[in-house]
Formats: structure tokens, sequence, C-alpha cells
């Protein structure tokens, strides 16, 4: 997570900081603000309390009524996995992922626009490989019908979620990524 | 190229882009990612990434992880953790140094709700600070104590980084909550012990504070019931074989929901708030999980791991040395990176070195844990102390670390009597077996 400070509108103004991502630019505020935060609601609001319920539901079945269900850690995994994987790309937007900034705060703001368009690049290739194996495999995971054993629930729509996450998670960082190499382009280094 | 030199290539670069600031999740990423095209090609590397991602993504056991974020997200959102410091403040405020010994109690407690070091000194610090000031408490002992008392909250059960350390071993995470306990509490009690002592010594210090009578005490202690249900509930449920760890988290959520109903503090606001953060810190714990997973297969397959474990026995170092020189490096990893990096950093070569010489795998939980404490409170990153100066703007970064210096002496002999009796960590998880 990068400190306060660092991104700070004073530290911009002294430059200090490279200018703040636009969310209107490139994509638009849709793209860029509202697609992540319909995301995280979706794990928050709905994947969430699923899996609480489903769970608690269990324990109570098993302990109260000696009826467990076998189904519930199906489905709350499946939901595990798709709350995971809709809550990237908020994190993504919040710039939540962890960094060392021993260097990095010491960097001007060119660099460290460099800096930030480099891990977008190193964040969209990873998700982009994921993104493209899942929709390599959905046609065979429809085909062979895989799915969950105790309950009915296909494989297929879930590896789609899946895929669908990590195509706007690659879309989502090279956003980013040209953002921040127009900044380091036009960027005063002050320092 | 051999493999071996791949791999340790593919750790220069991965230790190179963490240095210059890439995320640590993506560095492992990147690298992982290109060396397994490189060593397997692109579709196996591409399949073992997506089954990587499935495999972890729907771990029940993973599960305990956001379900007990979001209990310590609502525990502090409707209050319940309020309650904690206000009649531990009541029983001990009057002490020498009584603020300073309520605020690592407190601490403390509320680690065993919230499992989070970082909530603990936010929510404690902007509680406490008014308090510290109204008594005049030197400002170096007071932001020391909340920033250092804050990371208790690591090894204390529900401890998120011991689920996590659990999830990525494959290690039982109630032996590690149980293994926690001890060396929790025998820390706890040292820091107050010496609080009390050296305020008593120099009262301007710390000063007493206010005293209450006996009827207000009694009183108060109402309030350490709801977080008293909530512990028994899902730390019982845990240790009484009755549950998972994941299933507990799921009935302590609901249990905290119960709570903020029968106290009429339940607010909508509060539950979507507890929801969004809970997401939010889920996503980040997930991309590095999964990537430093993914990196430490690709290791495994290099042959570097292998060949580090013997690089390292070949020295001949006793296990006492090795753990020693353990205590070393991750004293030096964490002056530059936090807790979680840390760990997932160093476990691909640690764990299968530990394995040889025959550690358990609980018991190097907990001293992890132990040098997440130190890596919190250490210079010049020290996340507790990033998180008390935000609490406490007009307080300087060296002051803080000043304060700290003596609970990190504390520590360093909470890990030296770890290293000596093994037994303050393993005792209580055998004894409940």
């Amino acid at each position: 997570m990068t400190d306060p400070v660092l991104q700070s509108q004073e530290a911009r103004e002294q430059g200090l900081a490279p200018a703040a991502l636009d969310p209107a630019a490139l994509g638009g505020r849709w793209l860029n603000v509202r697609l992540p935060q319909l995301l995280r609601d979706i794990a928050a609001f709905v994947l969430l309390p699923l899996i609480v319920v489903v769970i608690a539901v269990d324990v109570v079945g098993r302990y109260f009524f000696s009826h467990p269900y076998q189904w519930s850690q199906e489905v709350a995994t499946l939901a595990l996995l798709l709350l995971f994987v809709a809550a990237i790309p908020f994190t993504t937007a919040a710039d939540g992922h962890v960094r060392t900034e021993t260097l990095y705060e010491k960097y001007s703001p060119r660099m460290r626009a460099v800096t930030d368009a480099a891990s977008a690049l190193c964040g969209a290739v990873f998700m982009g490989v994921i993104a493209y194996w899942q929709f390599h495999e959905l046609p065979g995971l429809r085909a062979r019908g895989e799915g969950a054993e105790f309950i009915d629930i296909p494989y297929w729509p879930v590896s789609l979620f899946v895929a669908l996450c990590m195509l706007f998670g690659v879309v989502q960082l090279l956003l980013r990524m040209v953002q921040r190499a127009r900044h380091a382009l036009s960027a005063t280094d002050l320092r | 190229m051999s493999l071996i030199a791949v791999g340790y290539i593919a750790i220069v670069a991965m230790l190179s882009l963490i240095l210059l600031g890439v995320p640590i999740a993506w560095s492992m990423a990147i690298v992982g990612v290109l060396g397994e095209f490189y060593v397997t090609g692109s579709s196996a590397a591409a399949s073992k990434l997506s089954l990587t991602l499935w495999e972890n993504g729907t771990l029940f056991v993973f599960i305990a992880l956001p379900l007990f974020l979001l209990m310590g997200q609502l525990a502090y959102r409707t209050g319940v953790t309020d309650d904690l410091y206000d009649c531990i403040s009541k029983w001990f405020g009057h002490m020498p140094g009584g603020i300073a010994v309520s605020a690592v109690l407190s601490n403390a407690a509320y680690g065993a709700v919230t499992g989070s070091s970082i909530a603990s000194v936010a929510t404690l610090g902007p509680m406490v600070m008014p308090e510290f000031r109204k008594y005049r408490y030197n400002l170096s002992l007071a932001t020391g104590t909340l920033a250092s008392a804050g990371t208790l909250a690591v090894l204390v059960p529900p401890s998120t980084l011991l689920v996590i350390y659990g999830v990525w071993t494959e290690t039982s995470i109630a032996d590690l909550f149980m293994a926690g306990i001890v060396p929790c509490l025998l820390l706890t009690v040292v820091y107050c012990a010496v609080l009390a002592l050296w305020c008593a010594l120099r009262p301007e210090m710390g000063p007493p504070g206010p005293s209450y009578s006996w009827p207000a005490r009694l009183t108060s202690l109402k309030k350490l019931l709801p977080a008293l249900v909530l512990i028994t509930v899902v730390l019982g449920g845990i240790y009484g074989g009755i549950m998972t760890p994941s299933e507990s988290a799921a009935v302590g959520v609901v249990g905290v929901l119960a709570i903020a109903v029968a106290m009429r503090r339940f607010r909508w606001v509060a539950l979507a708030e507890s929801l969004r953060q809970t997401i939010a810190t889920s996503g980040m714990v997930f991309v590095i999980v999964v990537t430093g997973i993914m990196f430490t297969r690709f290791m495994v397959h290099t042959s570097v791991t292998a060949d580090f474990v013997a690089t390292i026995a070949s020295w001949n170092l006793s296990t006492t040395g090795l753990l020693l020189a353990m205590l070393v490096l991750y004293f030096i990893l964490g002056t530059a990176l936090d807790g979680l990096g840390m760990l997932i950093l160093s476990l691909p070569f640690v764990m299968p070195l530990m394995a040889t010489v025959g550690v358990d795998k609980v018991w190097f939980g907990i001293f992890l844990c132990v040098m997440m404490e130190l890596a919190a409170v250490s210079p010049p990153v020290g996340i507790t102390v990033a998180v008390m100066r935000s609490v406490a703007p007009d307080v300087p970064t060296n002051v803080i670390f000043r304060g700290c210096y003596p609970f990190l002496g504390l520590t360093i002999l909470l890990t030296f009597s770890l290293i000596a009796w093994p037994g303050l960590a393993l005792w209580l998880p055998a004894a409940m077996r």
C-alpha cells in the first residue's frame, strides 16, 4: 500500500509526486472507477454474505438438526474464488497492492511514474495469462460438463467469471500504464 | 543455461523489482510467469498458473481469512472493542503507568477479536492518545507503547497472518492459534510489568491515571461480556473440535451481528463499510499469496530451493545457530518489508530448510509471527509506527521509534526464550489434542 503522504495533493503540488491518475481519462470513469466498485460490491454484498450464511447454516444443521449440508463447502469455496477475483480490480484501483517504499519514496515524480507504469505492465501480464487460459479451457469445461460434486453447479460459468475479471484487470492495468507513461514523459522533475 | 542458474537469476530479478518499488505481488508474478514460460513452455505455464489460482481460491481453509477480517471490522464498527479499553482502564488506570498498561492489555484483547495489528493501533490510538496527553505522559513512551502493543495482535488468535501462514504451509490453523496464546500472554505480562516498574521509578514518564470505585469497576465488567462471549465461541469452537477455523469465523461473524443487534448498535452503514473493507484487504492478500505460491513452485522446479537448503545444510550449523541466523535475517528483512511481504518472500526458501533440520512447523509459525512483530516496529518502515504517526502527527517518527526500542528489546528476549524453550509455543497445542 502506498504511503498516503506520497499520494497527497500537497506532494503533487510541490512536484514530489506524479499527477494523480485521472479516472475520466482513457476508458472513462465507468471503466476506471465504477466497474471496480461494482465488482467489489458484488463480492461484498452477495458473495461474502453468501459464504457466511452457507457455512453458518451447515454448522447449525450439523449440530442442531443432525443434518449436515454436503454441498455447503463446495458452494462456499466457489463463492470464495469469485470473491477473490472480483476483489482484485478494486484493490488495483485503490492502489492497494503492497510495495517496498525504501527507494520508491525517494524517486523523482518521473521515476515514480515509470515504476508505476512498469508495475502495471507486470500485473497485466500475470492477469492476461490467467484470462487467456480460462477462455482457452472454457469450451472443454462446458463440453465435459465438469461441475461440483454434491450440487449442480457447472464450473464453466465460474471459469467465465474469472476470465472476465482477469480480462478487465488487464484492461485496467494497461490504461494505468499508459497514463503513467504519459506522466513520465511530461513530468518536470523538481528533485 | 542450467535450471539452477535460471532460478538464481529469477531470484535476483524478483528482488530487484521489489527493491525498485514494483508491488511485491506483481514482482513475483512477472518473474514466475516468465520463468515458467522459459522452463516449461507457454501452455504448461499458463495451465500451472491457472491451476494455482483455482486451487488456492477454492481452499476451504482460506475462507477463514475474509471472515475473520469481517468479524474484526464488525467488532470495531459496532463498538464492541471500544468497551474493552473502557473496562480495562477502570481496573488498571490508577497504577503507575496505568494508562499505558491499560493500552497494552486492551491491544491484546482487541487483537483477540480483530486479529489485526494495524486495526488495533488505528482504533486504540485515537482513543488512548487524548488520555496520555491529559495525564502528561512522555510522548515517546505513549506512542511507543501503542505502536508496540498493537503488534500483539499478530500472535493472538485469530491472527490473520497465522491464517495465511497456515494456508501457505498446510499447517493446522487451530494448532497455530493455540501455540500463539502463551507467547502472547507472556509478552503482554512482561510489557505491562516493565511499564509499571518504569513509571513507578520515574513517575514523570507515566503518572497514574484516574481511580474508580469498586462498584464502578465491577459494573464495567458487563461491558467485557460481548467480547468475552465472542472470543469464547470462536476459539472454543475451534479448540473444542466443534468447528473448523473457517466455520468458527462464520459463526463469529453471525455472533458479532447478534451482539450488535442485542446492544442496539447495529447500523446498516457500519455493516456495508465492514463488508467493503474486508473485500479490499482480501483482494490484496489473495494476489500476494497466489503469486507467492506460483513463484515458489517455479523455484522448486528450478531446484534452487533444494540447492539453497543443501548449501545452508553444508555449513553444519546447529539448529540453535540456524534459528539465530534466521533472527538476524528477519530483522534485516523487516527493515525493508512489511510482515506479509516478509512472510511470502521468505517461506519458499526457509520452510524446506526448517523441515530439513526438523523444526516444528507450528513452532516456526510462532517464531515468524514474533519476527513480524519486530518488523512492525523496526526502523525505517515499521508499519504500526506509521499508523501511530497518522494518529499523532505532532510526534516525530524518530520519537515513536525511540519509544518502541524497549519493547523491541523485550520481544527479542521472547525470541531467545522461544528458541531455548520451544515448549512455550508447543505445550498448549499438545495439551489440547
